[in-house]
């Protein structure tokens, strides 16, 4: 049995394979804090978190492997859940781990997989998740979440709670909607598509991959969205009250609403449109360097 | 064992932020500094420097490219063994190419030494994800390379357009970006001795 | 003592305000600590720290009248040392400053005015030390200084989310490097 930080006041249970079985399933309970922080690690296979009324951790694992190894180690306040295999190598053998947990509403989620894929639900804490190739699907309320995958589609569904959201991808499409508050995420040639209610803050960015955004923007936000060849879609809910700061070095800048009032614009190819909106207040600023711009208000 | 404590109000977890919490706020100068202060104010002092950086994306991008990159530097320079004898001549064993930076980008030599740190990392975790999952790296590892020729190109012509600019910068720092998270979820493969 | 009365925070400001030079210094008396104590770990050179310090005060004079008073003193002259250090970064003697090998954990001597009779506030010193720039500004002023993510995000001039993401990921790194220097 491996030892431990000596600094986390913690009861250590690890769960050592069993060699005969090449299956494994293990069950897992611990008694925590309603804001208990559960970090899990896994390679291949799924994570599925739910939430559920008590006071409690309970992991239910099954192991395809028998050289995979689970760890589960907890305290009060900390959960950690993992799963290793000692060599390493996860290339050429497809066995899975699949870890199925219930834990309370107030829990903190920290996970993090290569391969397996992510499912939140009914968890209200903060949650980190983060995959590699799995997807991430998820549940915001009003706690900050940040969801990224390499290669997976993110899924987060809010419940119209006001949430911090951030996503992160790389070719993978990341879909947020339902959410109120701010967003920021970066893609490379994944898309982003987002509907956000009372957005106080908006910051994406892209390399090539289109980034769609519906929203309803608060008196004060700020909203910045970038890309070097994607596609920026901005469809703001009226009344519009902002001012926008647009900018293309070689794109195509269409906006559904005309400037008007003060402020002078200046179109020109590979071009610049700089105006305010109603009564100004809340600020839009969008640049690409190839990529066309699209602004609307319905 | 560590987690990021979330809210202000709730106590660490995490032990290098808990025993942080505990060290002295105060630290005395070496020397009394309230001489050289009072003369510099005495004499008009200096206007205090701001720099606007026009993207926050630009300063996270320097922040995020400078601590991936000398973090795994450290690391490497506390464990040499880590790294093999030529950090940035090492054979492509495993088959992407990074991003190249163009004559008009901008990114210094130090920091692409900096990334050859990191991709030594990334090149022993890249050789253990699934084909589909290699795949779609190389492939956006192109469009990367497609964005900063394009920048490039188009800093060759307004060099000094902070859009651009920070276009680079967070190419760049999504090319690291790429790199670390690949590296960071394999830190389950990963048995601590 | 007999010592005078001494004046509130609030009080030295105003007068400070108004050109009163003492009631600064006084000020810089009860903040400097603090204020060295954030550039020194934040750059970790003493002398890039000293340098700080004095270019944080002769701001804080000139920037007085823009002191509202809606964040403590002391929290006011801690964004004003952040800007600087920030600043001292990205210019071409600072970058040449951060070097990788006193990343490597160069020992260095923190003489504090506190008592340090805590087990291994040196190694947690120098292990901050060692952390690379942005994740060690948000162990400095979270960890030690006890600002919100939120509040440390706003001086940095990152997103939020930038910040806990890259604490996240330094952290993650660092525990698989670092391995179990700190476990038994």
């Amino acid at each position: 049995m491996s030892t431990r930080n000596a600094w986390l006041a913690a009861a250590i249970f690890a769960a050592v394979a069993a060699p005969a079985a090449a299956q494994q399933e293990i069950t897992k309970r611990a008694s925590v804090a309603p804001d208990a922080t559960v970090e899990v690690s896994n390679v291949q296979g799924s994570v599925r978190i739910a939430a559920w009324d008590k006071n409690e951790v309970e992991l239910v694992a099954l192991l395809e492997s028998d050289r995979d190894e689970l760890e589960f180690e907890a305290s009060l306040r900390m959960v950690r859940i993992e799963v290793d295999r000692p060599d390493g190598r996860y290339g050429r053998d497809d066995s899975e781990a699949r870890l199925t947990l219930r834990v309370p509403q107030g829990a903190r989620i920290i996970a993090d997989t290569v391969s397996a894929d992510i499912s939140v639900t009914g968890v209200r804490g903060e949650q980190e998740l983060e995959s590699v190739s799995g997807t991430v699907g998820t549940q915001a309320y009003d706690a900050p979440v940040n969801a990224s995958s390499v290669s997976g589609d993110v899924t987060v569904t809010g419940s119209g709670g006001k949430a911090a959201v951030r996503t992160d991808n790389v070719s993978g499409t990341s879909t947020v909607t339902g959410v109120r508050g701010s967003l920021e995420g970066e893609v490379v040639s994944g898309e982003i598509h987002a509907t956000i209610a009372a957005a106080d803050r908006i910051e994406l960015s892209s390399v090539s991959g289109d980034i769609t955004v519906n929203a309803e923007l608060t008196p004060t936000a700020r909203v910045e969205m970038e890309s070097v060849s994607g596609v920026l879609t901005l469809k703001v809910k009226p009344p519009v009250n902002a001012d926008f700061d647009i900018e293309s070095f070689s794109g195509d800048i269409e906006s559904c609403f005309g400037p008007k009032a003060r402020s002078t614009s200046k179109y020109t190819p590979g071009s610049e449109l700089n105006f305010t909106q109603g009564n100004g207040g809340a600020r839009v600023e969008l640049q690409t360097l190839s990529g066309e711009i699209s602004i609307c208000d319905r | 064992m560590s987690t990021i404590p979330f809210g202000p109000r709730n106590p660490p977890d995490d032990p290098l932020l808990a025993k942080a919490g505990e060290l002295p706020k105060d630290v005395a100068p070496p020397r009394d500094l309230w001489p050289a202060i009072a003369a510099r104010i005495a004499e008009g002092g200096e206007a205090p420097k701001k720099q606007a950086f026009r993207w926050p994306l630009a300063l996270a991008a320097a922040l995020l490219v400078a601590s991936v990159s000398a973090l795994l530097t450290w690391s490497l320079l506390r464990d040499p063994q880590a790294a093999g004898p030529a950090v940035i001549a090492r054979a492509p064993a495993a088959d992407f190419v990074p991003v190249r930076y163009g004559p008009n980008s901008g990114v210094s030599p130090a920091e692409l030494a900096a990334r050859d740190a990191l991709l030594v990392q990334f090149r022993d975790a890249f050789a253990t994800l699934r084909p589909e999952t290699r795949e779609a790296i190389q492939k956006n590892l192109a469009v990367m390379q497609a964005a900063a020729d394009e920048i490039d190109a188009a800093l060759a012509q307004d060099p000094a357009s902070g859009m651009l600019q920070g276009m680079l910068a967070g190419t760049y720092k999504q090319e690291l970006n790429l790199y670390s998270t690949v590296v960071t979820s394999r830190d389950g493969l990963t048995r601590r001795t | 003592m007999p010592a005078p009365q001494v004046d509130s925070s609030a009080e030295l400001v105003r007068r400070a305000c108004r050109g009163d030079m003492g009631a600064f210094e006084a000020l810089y008396r009860e903040h400097v600590g603090r204020v060295y104590g954030l550039c020194l770990r934040m750059t970790g050179h003493p002398q890039s720290a000293e340098d700080l310090t004095q270019d944080t005060f002769v701001s804080a004079w000139r920037s007085l009248p823009g002191y509202e008073g809606r964040s403590s003193f002391s929290t006011w002259l801690h964004r004003i040392a952040v800007n600087a250090v920030l600043a001292r970064r990205r210019s071409p003697q600072g970058r040449s400053e951060v070097s990788m090998t006193d990343e490597a954990g160069e020992q260095m001597d923190f003489e504090a005015e506190g008592r340090m009779d805590e087990a291994t506030p040196i190694d947690v010193e120098r292990a901050i030390a060692s952390l690379p720039p942005g994740a060690r500004d948000i162990v400095v002023l979270h960890g030690i200084y006890g600002y919100s993510h939120e509040e440390a995000a706003g001086m940095l001039g990152v997103a939020v989310g930038t910040c806990k993401a890259q604490l996240h990921r330094a952290r993650h790194l660092m525990r698989a490097q670092m391995g179990t220097e700190h476990a038994t």
